[in-house]
């Protein structure tokens, strides 16, 4: 019996010690509309103002926080960061978000980091969709082309 | 025929972890404190108003960018916060731009970060000890030991 359990605990034990550490997560995480806001938003038309992240930290406490947007081709990544503020509540954008703005899914990795060595991260996406002038454009130049490339397929099976 | 088949399924729980641990083996390779933006010869004690820095050595996924963040904290538990760096180099050196308005004597411990733009984050620790300079040892022995011999000379008479 006294076998048994001491096996156990040594199972448990060498599991436990290669297990990778857990950080705590954000309280709230996600993809805003505008600094300040709550309300999640995932889909932003190519033209709208730049979209934030809106991040809840788990404590109070100077905290640094930290994210990586990374673009639909998924090459490049943009850094955004608020520095260290006791916030517990924080929005963060990309600056130059009109100039690397593109049409996609983005993905955007976070983390927060105090001085006492507390981290945690998150991860979220939301898409861009191109703006409904682009969109009727796009369709009043492909639609001709679409007819066309139908009655050259019907003319050649004919 | 049970002690071994325990001892095999120990093994292969170690191996096992070992080869997860390994193939995680992103962040922080190396951390300790060094005298100079060059060094990477640890030293954990300094004197009062020598500048410590903290090196750092990186594993970093290929084709990743790397932020690295420390926080500092004193031997009375005020954090202080390094600059941020982020770039796609390995070895790194971070300091306290304020040292010399914040350095306290006794020991500090130092908490660095580690986050890459693939979404691994880490945190490793360590610690470092600031020591009274030496002409302040002095200083104090000086006005101290006629004190202490003054004390003395009452608890006699």
């Amino acid at each position: 019996m006294n076998k048994k359990i001491t096996s156990t605990v040594i199972l448990i034990l060498a599991l436990a010690a290669f297990t990778p550490n857990s950080f705590a997560a954000f309280d709230a995480y996600k993809i805003v509309g505008s600094s300040g806001s709550f309300d999640e938003k995932t889909v932003f038309g190519f033209d709208d103002p730049s979209p934030y992240l809106y991040m809840r930290l788990p404590e109070n406490g100077q905290a640094f926080t930290g994210s990586f947007w990374r673009d639909p081709d998924a090459t490049i990544f943009y850094m955004s960061t608020t520095g260290s503020t006791p916030d517990r509540d924080r929005w963060i954008t990309l600056s130059d978000w009109d100039t690397v703005k593109k049409v996609g899914g983005w993905e955007v990795n976070s983390n927060y980091f105090y001085t006492t060595g507390a981290t945690g991260f998150g991860s979220t996406n939301f898409t861009v969709t191109p703006e409904p002038l682009a969109m009727t454009l796009f369709l009043i130049g492909g639609v001709p082309i679409a007819v066309n490339l139908y009655r050259k397929k019907r003319l050649l099976k004919a | 025929m049970k002690k071994f088949l325990l001892i095999s399924i120990m093994f292969f729980v170690m191996c096992f972890g070992t080869a997860v641990n390994n193939a995680h083996a992103v962040g922080f390779v190396e951390l300790f404190p060094v005298n100079s933006p060059i060094s990477t010869t640890p030293q954990h004690y300094f004197d009062q108003g020598e500048t410590p820095y903290l090196y750092m050595k990186l594993s970093i996924p290929d084709s990743a960018i790397a932020a690295t963040i420390s926080g500092w904290n004193d031997p009375d538990g005020l954090g202080y916060f390094s600059d941020l760096e982020v770039n796609a180099n390995t070895e790194r050196w971070a300091f306290l731009s304020n040292w010399s308005s914040v350095e306290k004597v006794g020991t500090w411990t130092i908490h660095a970060n580690y986050f890459d733009s693939f979404g691994n984050n880490t945190v490793a620790s360590t610690d470092l000890n600031v020591v009274p300079e030496p002409a302040t040892m002095s200083l104090l022995l000086m006005g101290g030991i006629p004190l202490f011999f003054k004390r003395k000379q009452r608890i006699v008479s």
